[in-house]
């Protein structure tokens, strides 16, 4: 009953007149990247970051989830219109999407992806609300051991997070570290690391940080490929309803779907673009039409869709009642939140119960908006995909320019977005992923303070973090998550070949 | 790829070694009472100890090295021209941004983006910067009301 009063107080948040356009721009702008190759949901809201601090936090977060979820939409229509996806997690989609429509079916396509999109990004809102419930409850007994442990267990989530070499996602992730140790010692208050640069004594701002390492770098990436044409097949609106005999073939896999995405979305590390895959290969070996998949199955892109779809939702869990991101993303959302001044985790929702509640209803609210979008829309999207990146391109620039300007109206800021734009197009050149390194710069404060509270507090006892049970299954996860994630590393590095450019 | 290794190995050892040094400036403390400089010492430590990793790896590793065909030389010229020319303009934005003001430099700045060297879109472009300034300072300064630099036009 209370999460029913809560929701109903959610409602009351989220159906505000500045929170609807809050969700209804970001729902916008995540199908618009969703939709867009070459700029995907972390460059979106990275770009977008500096927009939420004029609005209240509220505002602010519903906007930043809106263009995630938003964006897993989106993403669908590129993977079946072009064979390009949108964003990571719609991959999958491709191989039987753009199947459907090379056959004439793209409306039926787009649509299930529409529908089983809302079914599962809905459904899995359920589960949102009572997990974090549950885990908040759990957290509350958290002192500075467990939650220096629970941080190792987010940095951890580094062996996730990357998706090429192991050991290039722990350097990123040590980088991060130490740039979240630059500027005022969070005990002491000391300057550290600034070289004599005023502009780096509060330290590096995650939004300049994130725009240069997300929205610059990607651009300069985008740039080699620019001048390449897309092929867009067409599809109208009265197209876009599945048959009965369509829904009757994807029901179960939009439920199945839902189960994996939710599931998987919660544990660490790109929930939503493994899912996908997941349920896509589930769906592979359940289905009666399984000589069917890759040939255009229609089970091949309700089951993907509805699971990236629930993962993006399930994503929120961990950090609204532990306070740790399962992605980027949510790393994103954290420091969002953390600049607003709001910490996610335990408290949250005793401290601030509009955020969470207001979020929460919001995405209700997002998924109808999502819907009418994406459907009766669909032409406008097919348009936006023909706007060449050369048109695009100076406005993401100029949009990030601004963005880390007006933070602070400070140039200082541009220079490091831009130092980490150069940065990150090296990074991503020499395949070392940006992703940990945010992950480790957003977690880094908090690790810090809670290991030398920690310390001071046991008088520098080292066993306090095993002795004490909450902190010691913290660390024993990560090891496991650690351990799980060099041991297939180990094995694949024997005979493997290796190509080489020069 | 050998070669990489071995830079990249030595380039995070460096790194790693020069992070533990700058933590030294600071009070290391001990367990019972961590200073400013214990973590960037451990952080420092762990950097240096992956570089090592990263440099034994290429020793370890029994792999075939196959060579990819190698891309157009004009193509990749092209695109690295292009790379280039963005980056000057973006650093051309910053650096001109207070002296110039925010109208000024953004059409400068966007009138060189959009500009396509081999199209010759010099109308396209002229009217595209034109407009991306125009609504970009409505949107920020009058709507948003984001301070931006007016620069040598105090008016704007």
């Amino acid at each position: 009953m209370d999460v029913f009063h809560n929701l109903l107080y959610g409602f009351g948040i989220a159906l505000k007149p500045w929170n609807l356009i809050s969700c209804f721009f970001g729902v916008l702008i995540g199908t618009l990247v969703g939709v867009l190759p070459g700029i995907g949901p972390v460059g979106a809201m990275s770009i977008l970051l500096p927009i939420t601090f004029g609005i209240s936090p509220v505002s602010g977060i519903i906007m930043l989830a809106g263009i995630y979820y938003g964006a897993m939409y989106g993403g669908s229509t590129t993977s079946i219109l072009v064979n390009i996806p949108g964003e990571a997690a719609s991959v999958v989609t491709c191989l039987d999407g753009y199947q459907m429509a090379i056959k004439g079916r793209a409306g039926p396509a787009l649509g299930i992806s529409a529908f089983g999109s809302f079914i599962a990004g809905t459904l899995s809102l359920i589960g949102l609300m009572v997990m974090t419930n549950i885990l908040a409850n759990v957290a509350l007994l958290f002192g500075p051991a467990e939650y220096f442990s629970l941080m190792c267990l987010g940095l951890s989530l580094v062996t996730y997070l990357t998706q090429g070499s192991l050991i290039k996602g722990l350097i990123m992730a040590g980088i991060g570290l130490f740039l979240s140790q630059i500027g005022q010692d969070v005990v002491t208050g000391q300057a550290r690391f600034s070289f004599g640069l005023m502009g780096l004594i509060d330290g590096v701002g995650l939004v300049p940080l994130v725009m240069g390492l997300f929205g610059i770098s990607e651009v300069f990436l985008n740039l080699e490929k620019i001048g390449k044409k897309r092929e867009v097949l067409k599809t109208t609106f009265r197209e876009l309803f599945p048959s009965r005999e369509d829904w009757r073939r994807s029901i179960k896999p939009i439920g199945r779907g839902t189960l994996i995405g939710f599931f998987l979305g919660i544990l660490p590390g790109g929930g939503a673009v493994i899912s996908s895959f997941v349920s896509y290969a589930t769906e592979k070996r359940l289905s009666k039409y399984s000589e069917e998949f890759g040939k255009g199955a229609i089970e091949g892109v309700a089951a993907p869709e509805s699971a990236n779809n629930a993962a993006s939702s399930s994503g929120f869990i961990p950090l609204f009642s532990l306070g740790i991101p399962a992605n980027v993303i949510m790393a994103l959302l954290l420091g969002a939140l953390m600049i607003h001044g709001v910490r996610p985790g335990p408290l949250l929702l005793s401290e601030h119960p509009e955020i969470f509640w207001g979020t929460v209803a919001s995405m209700y609210v997002g998924n109808v908006m999502l819907l009418v979008l994406n459907l009766p829309l669909i032409t406008l999207w097919v348009q936006v995909l023909k706007v060449p990146y050369r048109t695009l391109f100076p406005l993401i620039i100029l949009f990030c320019l601004i963005g880390a300007y007006s933070i602070g109206t400070n140039v200082f800021d541009l220079y490091v977005m831009f130092f980490f734009g150069v940065i990150g197009y090296f990074l991503r050149k020499f395949n070392y992923e940006p992703a940990p390194l945010v992950l480790a710069f957003v977690l880094g404060p908090l690790l810090e303070k809670n290991l030398r509270q920690a310390l001071i507090l046991s008088d520098g006892n080292i066993s306090v973090f095993l002795t004490r049970p909450l902190s010691a299954a913290s660390l024993f996860i990560s090891c496991l998550l650690i351990l799980s994630a060099i041991l297939p590393f180990i094995q694949k590095k024997r005979g493997e070949i290796i190509t080489d450019e020069d | 790829m050998f070669v990489n290794k071995t830079f990249e190995g030595i380039l995070w050892i460096g790194i790693g070694l020069f992070i533990s040094i700058l933590a030294f400036q600071f009070e290391i403390g001990s367990f019972n009472s961590p200073g400013p400089g214990f973590l960037p010492l451990i952080t420092g430590t762990f950097i240096l100890a992956m570089g090592v990793a990263v440099w034994i790896s290429r020793f370890l590793s029994k792999k075939k090295y196959i060579r990819k065909d190698k891309q157009v030389l004009s193509s990749r010229s092209v695109s690295l021209t292009r790379l280039i020319y963005a980056m000057a303009l973006i650093l051309g934005f910053i650096i001109f941004l207070e002296y110039l003001g925010f109208m000024l430099v953004t059409f400068l700045s966007m009138f060189g983006l959009f500009f396509d060297f081999e199209k010759k879109n010099f109308r396209e472009s002229l009217l595209f910067s034109c407009l991306t300034s125009f609504l970009s300072y409505l949107i920020f300064e009058v709507w948003l009301r984001c301070q931006l630099p007016k620069g040598i036009f105090p008016w704007w």
